[in-house]
């Protein structure tokens, strides 16, 4: 069963928690500044996760020359193939939402890749905040109300 | 699919593997200046050099460029032969890259092939005088004792202050940029006078200014300047684009412009384009939640 990974800010609390798993799992040490996710806490007690939407057209692939980025056909996922990487950040720059970034000292692009099918920032979100459920219809509703949610937003740009 | 033989290891592989791909399978290590996995091999370097067995006959090929097509192909990477093969290659780019030689990919293969820095040769000054536009290359190293390096090659008696010889001629860069779709970047000129230049070495007009080319250098040979929101790579200055929001310095108006080709009609989002990665994310997060609020676009 396709799984997709949910995010509900309204559950978030700002922990954290996601960020250091993150690093932990794809870099070995708890630095969150290399998390694939990122909290954004705002006002009003209000918490934000972002991490890669796994775009369907995505453009950061598109952009990728070398095939670093490649997006996985069953899954939409963008793997990335670190050694293909040559370091020009075409991908970073054209992200509209800004969730890929470059890492200097590794020389090489880095977003969330679901952890290979095992999110740990899903794993270890003590409000459930971040979930990796099954693609059924009621989460899939909420994905679709979340995204067009980016819909508007991007219309009321254009406007 | 085909079965060889590597180091005296079997392995079943399919045909049009090369034999680096094939050696990585196992585990087994070709050492390589000029390769890099995202760009096409160009078997320039000769680092790579292994000896096969074609029935009777014993040849050395590059690893990275040739693909296996023979069934019971018998491959042999580091023989007597290879040894020295190599060994020779590095004492060429010895003599001819000397600033490149403290460079930690050179240092390593350096001491592993047990290469010095040879003392009998000395090239003839460049007959040329070096233009303005050689700021794209790195400054001569300083080799003063570094105690976080093992002990230092001491080049002081033979270094010209030639800054282009950190230069290894590998053409990372010119093919980095050939996969950026730019190819600003190639060889000029024959024997030690080669190097790797823009169009009549003048600031390449096509360039983005993105520093792949100085990403993937073996030896950083390429200088990618930044200071105060200006790049400067290859003689070129470009003005960096400031983010709306936060005011950090983030990327050329190039590279915006050439990523924006990529936006279809459905997908315009060149409205993106004067915000910064970081600020981005934190607007749709803040978009996302407070919907209500018309996110204020500048």
């Amino acid at each position: 069963m396709e799984k997709v990974l949910l995010i509900s800010p309204d559950r978030c609390i700002g922990c954290g928690s996601c960020e250091v798993a993150c690093s932990l799992a794809q870099e070995g040490e708890c630095r969150p500044s290399l998390a694939r996710i990122k909290v954004f806490r705002f006002e009003l007690g209000i918490h934000v996760p972002m991490t890669c939407l796994q775009c369907e057209n995505a453009p950061c692939a598109s952009v990728c020359k070398t095939g670093a980025l490649e997006q996985d056909q069953e899954t939409g996922i963008i793997n990335i193939h670190s050694e293909k990487c040559i370091g020009c950040r075409m991908c970073v720059v054209a992200c509209p939402f800004g969730n890929i970034s470059y890492n200097r000292e590794g020389k090489s692009a880095f977003k969330c890749t679901q952890c290979d099918g095992d999110p740990q920032c899903a794993l270890f979100c003590p409000t459930e905040a971040l979930q990796y459920v099954p693609a059924e219809k009621d989460n899939l509703e909420k994905k679709r109300a979340y995204a067009a949610k980016f819909a508007a937003i991007v219309e009321e740009v254009e406007a | 699919m085909i079965s060889i033989t590597i180091n005296g290891n079997p392995l079943n592989i399919e045909a049009g593997t090369t034999i680096l791909e094939a050696a990585g399978l196992l585990g087994i290590h070709i050492p390589t200046l000029c390769y890099h996995p995202g760009l096409p091999a160009d078997g320039n370097c000769r680092m790579c050099s292994v000896e096969i067995e074609e029935g009777k006959k014993r040849k050395v090929v590059m690893a990275c460029s040739y693909p296996i097509t023979k069934d019971g192909l018998i491959i042999e990477t580091d023989t007597p032969k290879i040894y020295s093969l190599r060994k020779f290659v590095l004492t060429l780019i010895a003599k001819e890259a000397k600033e490149a030689c403290n460079t930690p990919v050179l240092r390593h293969l350096f001491e592993k092939y047990n290469v010095s820095v040879p003392t009998r040769f000395n090239t003839s000054p460049d007959p040329l005088p070096h233009t303005p536009l050689d700021t794209h290359l790195a400054p001569p190293l300083d080799l003063s004792p570094n105690p976080s390096l093992n002990t230092p090659i001491d080049t002081s008696q033979n270094a010209t202050h030639d800054s282009a010889s950190k230069c290894i001629l590998c053409g990372l860069c010119v093919r980095a940029c050939e996969a950026e779709g730019i190819g600003c970047l190639d060889f000029c000129r024959r024997g030690h006078l080669r190097e790797v230049t823009s169009p009549f070495k003048e600031p390449p007009t096509s360039c983005i200014g993105c520093g792949a080319c100085a990403e993937v250098c073996p030896t950083g040979a390429i200088e990618k300047l930044e200071k105060d929101g200006v790049r400067i790579l290859w003689g070129r200055e470009f003005q960096l684009v400031q983010c709306t929001r936060c005011g950090r310095f983030f990327a050329t108006k190039e590279q915006l412009e050439r990523a924006a080709l990529n936006y279809d009609d459905d997908n315009d989002l060149s409205s993106y384009e004067e915000i910064c990665p970081q600020c981005r994310r934190k607007e749709e997060a803040y978009a996302l939640v407070f919907s209500k609020v018309k996110a204020t676009r500048g």
